[in-house]
C-alpha cells in the first residue's frame, strides 16, 4: 500500500498524532513526515486538538466523510482502497455500468485491453463483478456488495435540483431532492439550521434562515411535486402559487399526472380558484382543459384544514369541481399577491 | 426542486429600487405589511415582500399618486386601494437562466386608504395615521437609510393576528408578539370594528400550525427562539380576553 493511503487508513480508524503515526506504520519516518505534509496541504486531513495533544483527522466534508467509510470497509472486505480509488480503476468500473465486453469497455476507457483485463481481474478477485460468460468475456457488477453503494456515492454526477426563485426575501428555503443529495446538503448546512420533513430532524444553527428539506426516493418531475404539495396547507398557499408563476409547469403534464393519481379534481379547482385571483397564473382553457375530465367521485380538498370548517365562499366552486373544499381563500390570495 | 429567492444581488438591487422608490413617498405613507414588520423587528426578521403596502388619507392620494407617476409608475385598481407598478430594470448582472423570469417581475406599491377589509368577509381594520412611529430601512448597496412611518407595533400585531393564517402572516405575529405589549394589542383589536371576531376566528388555526412540529410554523417560531408553550399561552390569554369582552 502506498504510504499517503496506510497514513488515511490508520486516521479513518480514529485521530492520531503524528508521533503515532510515525511509530505505528512501517515507513522511513522522513517519507512519513512528507506524506504528511502534503495530505495536509491538499486537504485530505487536517489537525485537531484533543486531550491537550495535536492530531490528525478526517475533515467532516461530504466527500471526505465518504472516502473515510470506503477506506474502512474496503479494508475490512480485504480489498485494497488505494487501487480501487486510482483514476483507471474508477473509469473501468464506471463503463461496467453500460458495457459488460472487454471489447466495449476498451472502447468506452480508451484503455488498452490489456489495463481492462487487468481491471475486471481486481475486480473480480475482490469478488465485485462476476463472470457471466468465459469466451467471450461477459462480466457483470454484483450489486449487493456493500462497497458498490459506497463508491456509488463517491463518483455519481450531482443530481441537478431544478431550481425556483421568488421575489422577496424568505426566513426558509425549502428543497425537495434524492437521499444522495440531502446527505450532501446535510454537510454542506449542519452549521446552519436544517430540518428534515416528516422525520422530527430539526438542528438550529448560525442566525438566519432554515433549509426545509424533503426527500423523495428518486428525482421528481415539477409537476408531479406540484401535485404533491397541493395536498398540504404550505403547498396550497405558498409553493404551488410560486411553481405556477416560474411558468415552467406543463399543464399537459400535470392534467395526466392529476387523472393518474385520482386528482383532477382538486387540481382543477385550485387552478380555477388561482386563475381567478390573478388571470396570469392559470389561462382559462386550462381550467376547461381539466374541467372536460373531472371525476364524479367527490374529493375533500384538503383534509388537513377540514378541522378548521368552511367560510362561506366555498360554495361557488364545490359545485364545479366536485370537491368539499377546506381552503383558506385570504391565505392564498396573500400568497397570489406575493408574486 | 429548490425553492430559493433570487442570487443575493439581484434580490438587493430589487429591495433597493423599491426602497429608494418608497423614500419619494415616505413622508405621505403610512407602510404597512411586511416592510413595516420588517422596519420594526429589523434584520432579524429576515422577510422581505416584494410589494410595499402603504396606507394614506384620501386627501394625501393625489400628490401620492403624482409623485410616483412623475417616477415612471403606472396604475391600475387593485382590491385593495391603487396598485403603482413598474417595470423592474436590473443595475446587477442577470443569469441567462432567470433572465426571462426577472423580464416579468415587477416593482409595486400599494396604496390605499387606512380601512383595510379582510378578504370575503365585511371586517375591517382601521389603522390611525396618528398613533405612528418612526423607523428607518437600511439600504444594502447604496449609502444611506429611508426613515418611513409604521404603526406601532402592538397595531401591526393586532392587525396579523386577523389576517389569514398563512405562514407570513403566522410568522410575522409570532416575532411581533415577542416584543409587544400584550394588553395594548387587546385593547386595539376591541376598539377596531369587530376586528376581534376575526382574530377569534384565527387563533385556533394560530395555535394549530404552531403546535404542529411537521409545520413550517413550528420550525420558524423554533428558530426564532420563541418558546411555543409561552406563545401558545398569550394566543390563548387574548383569545379569553376578546371573548369575555
Amino acid at each position: 500500500m502506498k504510504i499517503k493511503s496506510a497514513i488515511f487508513g490508520l486516521i479513518c480508524i480514529k485521530p492520531y498524532t503524528i508521533k503515532s503515526i510515525v511509530k505505528r506504520l512501517p515507513y522511513a519516518p522522513v517519507s512519513i513526515y512528507n506524506a504528511i505534509e502534503e495530505m495536509l496541504n491538499e486537504g485530505k486531513i487536517y489537525k485537531i486538538k484533543t486531550d491537550g495533544e495535536t492530531r490528525l483527522d478526517i475533515p467532516k466534508k461530504y466527500m471526505d466523510q465518504k472516502r473515510k467509510d470506503f477506506f474502512i470497509k474496503s479494508l475490512s472486505y480485504g480489498i485494497d482502497p488505494e487501487i480501487f480509488l486510482r483514476e483507471n480503476t474508477l473509469l473501468v468500473w464506471n463503463a461496467l455500468d453500460t458495457s459488460t465486453t472487454v471489447k466495449k469497455i476498451t472502447k468506452k476507457t480508451k484503455l488498452s485491453e490489456k489495463s481492462v483485463r487487468k481491471y475486471l481481474k481486481f475486480f473480480a478477485d475482490s469478488e465485485l463483478i462476476k463472470f457471466e460468460k468465459k469466451k467471450p468475456l461477459i462480466v457483470a457488477k454484483i450489486h449487493n456488495h456493500p462497497l458498490v453503494p459506497l463508491v456509488t456515492s463517491m463518483v455519481k454526477e450531482s443530481d441537478k435540483t431544478e431550481r425556483m426563485y421568488s421575489p422577496g426575501s424568505s426566513p426558509f428555503e425549502e428543497i425537495i431532492t434524492t437521499p444522495d443529495e440531502i446527505e450532501k446538503i446535510l454537510y454542506e448546512k449542519i452549521d446552519d439550521s436544517v430540518a428534515i420533513k416528516k422525520t422530527g430532524f430539526f438542528v438550529k444553527g448560525k442566525p438566519g434562515k432554515i433549509s426545509v428539506l424533503e426527500s423523495v426516493t428518486s428525482k421528481q418531475i415539477l409537476e408531479v411535486i406540484f401535485l404533491d404539495k397541493l395536498m398540504t396547507p404550505e403547498g396550497v398557499e405558498d409553493s404551488c402559487i410560486k411553481i405556477l408563476a416560474n411558468k415552467k409547469i406543463d399543464f399537459d403534464m400535470l392534467l395526466a399526472r392529476a387523472i393518474e393519481k385520482n386528482r383532477i379534481n382538486q387540481v382543477g379547482c385550485y387552478l380555477n380558484i388561482l386563475g381567478d385571483i390573478n388571470k396570469k397564473l392559470v389561462p382559462n382553457e386550462i381550467i376547461k382543459k381539466f374541467h372536460e375530465n373531472i371525476s364524479q367521485k367527490k374529493y375533500i380538498f384538503l383534509k388537513q384544514e377540514m378541522k378548521y370548517g368552511k367560510s362561506g365562499w366555498e360554495q361557488k366552486y364545490e359545485k364545479i369541481w366536485n370537491v368539499d373544499l377546506y381552503l383558506d381563500i385570504g391565505a392564498i390570495e396573500h400568497g397570489a399577491r406575493g408574486i | 426542486m429548490n425553492l430559493e429567492e433570487y442570487p443575493e444581488p439581484i434580490k438587493k438591487d430589487i429591495e433597493d429600487q423599491s426602497l429608494s422608490i418608497l423614500e419619494h413617498i415616505a413622508d405621505d405613507i403610512l407602510v404597512i405589511g411586511g416592510w413595516a414588520v420588517r422596519a420594526l423587528i429589523g434584520d432579524k426578521h429576515g422577510r422581505y415582500t416584494l410589494d410595499i403596502d402603504g396606507v394614506t388619507k384620501q386627501t394625501t392620494m393625489k400628490k401620492v399618486e403624482s409623485i410616483l407617476e412623475s417616477l415612471g409608475m403606472r396604475e391600475r385598481k387593485s382590491e385593495w386601494g391603487v396598485q403603482f407598478y413598474q417595470q423592474y430594470e436590473a443595475n446587477v448582472k442577470i443569469p441567462k437562466e432567470i433572465q426571462k423570469e426577472i423580464d416579468d417581475l415587477e416593482l409595486r406599491i400599494e396604496i390605499s386608504g387606512p380601512r383595510i377589509k379582510e378578504s370575503q368577509t365585511a371586517h375591517y381594520f382601521e389603522f390611525s395615521l396618528t398613533e405612528v412611529i418612526g423607523r428607518e430601512i437600511q439600504y444594502h448597496e447604496k449609502k444611506g437609510k429611508v426613515k418611513v412611518n409604521v404603526p406601532p407595533v402592538e397595531h401591526m400585531t393586532a392587525v396579523k393576528l386577523g389576517l389569514p393564517v398563512d405562514y407570513k402572516n403566522n410568522f410575522d405575529s409570532q416575532v411581533l408578539l415577542k416584543i409587544c405589549n400584550i394588553e395594548k394589542v387587546i385593547e386595539i383589536i376591541k376598539s377596531n370594528d369587530d376586528w376581534s371576531e376575526m382574530v377569534l376566528r384565527r387563533i385556533p388555526k394560530l395555535i394549530g400550525r404552531l403546535r404542529d412540529k411537521e409545520r413550517l410554523e413550528h420550525l420558524l417560531a423554533i428558530n426564532n427562539d420563541i418558546n411555543i408553550k409561552e406563545h401558545i399561552k398569550t394566543m390563548r390569554h387574548i383569545e379569553n380576553k376578546l371573548k369575555t369582552g
